[in-house]
């Protein structure tokens, strides 16, 4: 997670009540600073936006505290990867409920346990009374713990409060001193009693008298907690002078305890030499006890709490998925680096335009796709009132990314000289035998949406919209896991079962741009080479492999996706490693050494591959984008021909290379640079 | 002889969970309720020799304007912002083409803002920060 430091939000956000300065310079319009504030799927700020600022109340709350009121509405708007997600909520005041009744029944507790102080056995009620105070303070200290968002400190703090953890375990050396009849004991219990119900009045009493509390218990039993312990804690106090009447203490031994200051215990020296009942060590060793006792019932709180959370915790819920969509305008094509994890569904097609078609009906061609597109990104009609296939849907994050194959240049008033060098058919690689009537083509177009439907309207909305100026050449479909099924952030797996994706250039790297996007010839500024090829997986010869030599094939382990040299995912892969015998860990011809842009002079390409079953065959539609595919696809494919293990269970059956125009400005048009240009 | 002490004691939580521990939203029933000390307050930018309406504006740490209703007539309309608190403020003028607004304003700034309004009419004008805490100023022109 990165956080733009020259945000003003930045700072505002920095405490309850905003009084950090901004400091000078800093501009929201600005490009951002990135800095990286977490390195898990999580980040917690404080947004005013959602609570209210002042210390005082509304003032329409003030003018009447017992009826509901709607302070505010908020909503904060966050960009995931070019996607536009909204979060909303609403600020409430809810009255809480009459305290009353709580109010009579800590009253009835304090005179019963006073009371039991009177009658035999009064040591025992009295040692019950302070063991039940212990264990009700404890759920509710749990109930707030359960409730805390945090790190383990910050839950354990919330379990203890500000002292519980040092009054605990006098409570149950008070408990087990009156269980075994010892009247002063009775001094113990009562202080444990003030503070903790002084606690209790202080931190927790406006639960009684509130809507909402921050624990994980219901309403009603944390208030009954709360005036448990109240109740029992002002008894022992009241039960104090009662037992030490009627009982008066035996004059002896345990006033030798080494008793903490501050208590209200007597605080005569212990006699040199005394022959005390309980040992100096003895109570060290209870009050470890009753630590260790509270520390051990906390952790396996926190070990449970853990367990509710469901292991894919970065699952996104689904609500939502059909309402999302991708900006169709913006500085690059939508379709590239957003949606940041690829769509569900994708169509992959060419077009090859008609014979009679001239420039002025391929500029229409693309205005007109250019205005679909941007309709239809958006989740517009595109005004037809018969075209209902998609009238209950969102766009479910639909792209359209259009560009131009090599055979464009020269037909169609688009000048052959207009071609940059690196568009141009590959070299043939050794060992591949394509399919000709699937590869190539003049226009290329992608349509990805989480929906496919969706996917499928679109495309043929594209095809009608091209009727006589171009006719479809090909096309391939893919899928990746639907939304909310996988994870956003976890790398997706092929059909090999293997995670597919770990080493793709990542939008934080400082070199992401000129990886993926082209600088030049002035017309694909901005814009970036499509590879497309339909990679077929042998995947009877690939399960005939033992696991851990489909791990040698790809390098890495099959389970988490870490390479053979050790670590997680993420991990760099060192491939100098060996094992014991002498062999390489990552072996010699293992594709991800192959493909590594450590060996192939950096190069390196975006690849967004979706997996494609047809009838017995399955593999990939693999789709890489890069700034030039001299220095991405063809340097990478030159050496896996050479030397990839994985060479013998994938067959390349179709290419296609593309030239994808920059971002479309509002008002323009798909490769408006380029045509307009000539 | 030993009563004493014990009131003594029994009083103390009595004493420490005073209203004022828990928090501006008080005791049972609403008692102790901490009220906003902040109050709507009106007040009339001044015509200058140059034909420019000037106004004042203080905001602080109860996140209110003051005054946080300007009236003015249509012309040019300036602003002074005077920040007197500690928190930042960005006041915005949504409605004015002229200007976006004073940008961050920390403690202890002062920023000078000009708008031009030709139609009568209320234009508001909030903090971006503290908006939903109701730091809403009003520009009444007529």
């Amino acid at each position: 997670m990165f956080l733009n430091d020259n945000s003003p939000a930045t700072y505002v956000n920095t405490d309850r009540f905003s009084t950090t300065p901004v400091p000078a310079g800093v501009d929201p319009a600005a490009t951002p600073t990135w800095r990286q504030v977490s390195t898990e799927r999580v980040w917690r700020w404080h947004d005013h936006r959602m609570h209210w600022m002042l210390r005082s109340l509304p003032p329409v709350v003030v003018s009447d505290p017992t009826v509901p009121h709607r302070i505010s509405e908020w909503s904060v708007v966050l960009d995931h990867g070019g996607e536009r997600l909204i979060a909303t909520g609403t600020l409430d005041w809810v009255p809480g409920p009459a305290a009353w009744p709580w109010f009579v029944a800590m009253a009835l507790l304090a005179a019963g346990v006073a009371a039991a102080a009177y009658v035999r056995p009064a040591h025992r009620s009295l040692a019950a009374a302070t063991a039940l105070l212990v264990m009700v303070d404890v759920v509710h200290g749990l109930g707030a713990m359960l409730a805390t968002v945090g790190t383990v400190p910050e839950r354990l703090a919330a379990l203890f409060g500000p002292d519980a953890l040092l009054i605990w375990p006098f409570a149950l050396l008070a408990t087990w001193l009156l269980w075994r009849g010892h009247t002063r004991a009775v001094w113990l219990a009562a202080s444990v009693g003030l503070i903790l119900s002084a606690n209790a009045t202080i931190d927790d009493a406006p639960l009684l008298w509130r809507s909402s509390a921050p624990s994980l218990l219901p309403a009603v039993v944390d208030r009954a907690c709360v005036a448990t312990v109240l109740g029992i804690g002002l008894g022992l106090v009241a039960g104090l002078p009662v037992l030490l009447r009627s009982h008066h203490p035996e004059p002896r031994p345990w006033r030798q305890l080494p008793v903490t200051p501050g208590l209200a215990a007597p605080a005569e020296p212990a006699p040199a030499g005394g022959e005390g009942r309980i040992g100096r060590r003895q109570v060290t060793g209870y009050l470890a006890a009753g630590a260790l006792g509270a520390l051990a019932g906390s952790a396996a709180a926190l070990a449970g709490g853990r367990t509710t959370t469901p292991q894919i915790a970065a699952v996104t819920p689904l609500s939502d998925v059909g309402a999302r969509s991708v900006p169709f305008h913006g500085p690059h094509q939508a379709g590239i680096v957003t949606p940041a994890r690829p769509q569900a569904s994708v169509w992959v097609g060419a077009f090859d335009l008609e014979a009679g078609a001239d420039a002025e009906a391929l500029r229409e061609l693309l205005r007109r796709w250019t205005a679909a597109g941007a309709k239809l990104t958006a989740g517009e009609a595109l005004g037809d009132p018969e075209d209902t296939v998609t009238a209950d849907l969102g766009p479910a994050a639909l792209t359209v990314t259009v560009g131009f194959g090599p055979s464009l240049f020269g037909k169609s008033g688009v000048p052959a000289t207009a071609r940059p060098e690196a568009l141009a058919s590959f070299p043939a690689f050794a060992g591949e035998h394509l399919d000709p009537v699937r590869s190539d083509g003049d226009l290329g177009v992608v349509v990805a949406s989480h929906d496919e439907v969706v996917v499928a309207h679109t495309v043929r909305t594209l095809r009608r919209l091209a009727a006589g100026v171009a006719r479809s050449r090909w096309q391939m479909t893919g899928f990746n896991s639907a939304r909310g099924v996988a994870s956003d952030t976890a790398t997706p797996r092929n059909l090999m079962g293997q995670v597919d994706g770990t080493n793709n250039p990542r939008a934080t790297d400082p070199d992401f741009a000129t990886k993926v996007f082209a600088s030049e010839p002035d017309w694909l500024r901005g814009g970036s080479y499509l590879v497309v090829r339909r990679i077929r997986m042998l995947l009877d010869d690939w399960d005939g492999l033992s696991l851990v030599d489909q791990e040698r094939v790809i390098g890495r382990r099959k389970d988490g996706g870490a390479p053979l040299s050790g670590g997680d995912e993420r991990t760099p892969a060192n491939f100098s490693a060996r094992n014991p015998d002498g062999s390489l860990t990552i072996p010699a011809d293992a594709h991800m050494r192959i493909a590594a842009p450590a060996f192939n002079q950096g190069a390196a390409m975006l690849r967004r591959g979706f997996s494609y079953v047809d009838g017995d065959e399955a593999g990939l539609v693999f789709l890489a984008w890069q700034a030039d595919p001299r220095k991405g696809f063809i340097a990478v494919q030159r050496r896996l021909v050479e030397a990839d293990a994985l060479a013998r269970f994938i067959r390349h059956e179709t290419s296609a290379l593309f030239a994808m125009p920059g971002g479309i400005a509002s008002g323009s048009y798909i490769g408006e640079s380029l045509l307009e240009a000539t | 002889m030993r009563v004493r002490p014990v009131v003594v004691l029994a009083a103390v939580p009595l004493l420490l969970g005073g209203c004022a521990t828990w928090g501006p939203e008080g005791g049972p029933g609403g008692a102790g309720i901490v009220a906003p000390t902040g109050t709507e307050s009106a007040a009339d930018a001044v015509l200058g020799p140059d034909g420019v309406q000037r106004v004042e504006v203080t905001t602080g740490d109860d996140l209110r304007f003051t005054p946080s209703v300007v009236r003015a007539h249509p012309g040019i309309i300036e602003f002074v912002f005077r920040n007197v608190g500690g928190t930042p403020h960005d006041v915005r003028f949504p409605e004015s083409t002229d200007t976006p607004g004073t940008g961050n304003l920390n403690g202890g700034q002062t920023r000078t803002v000009r708008v031009t309004v030709e139609k009568a009419g209320r234009y508001p004008f909030p903090c971006l920060y503290h908006v939903s805490s109701g730091m809403r100023g009003a520009l009444l022109v007529a």
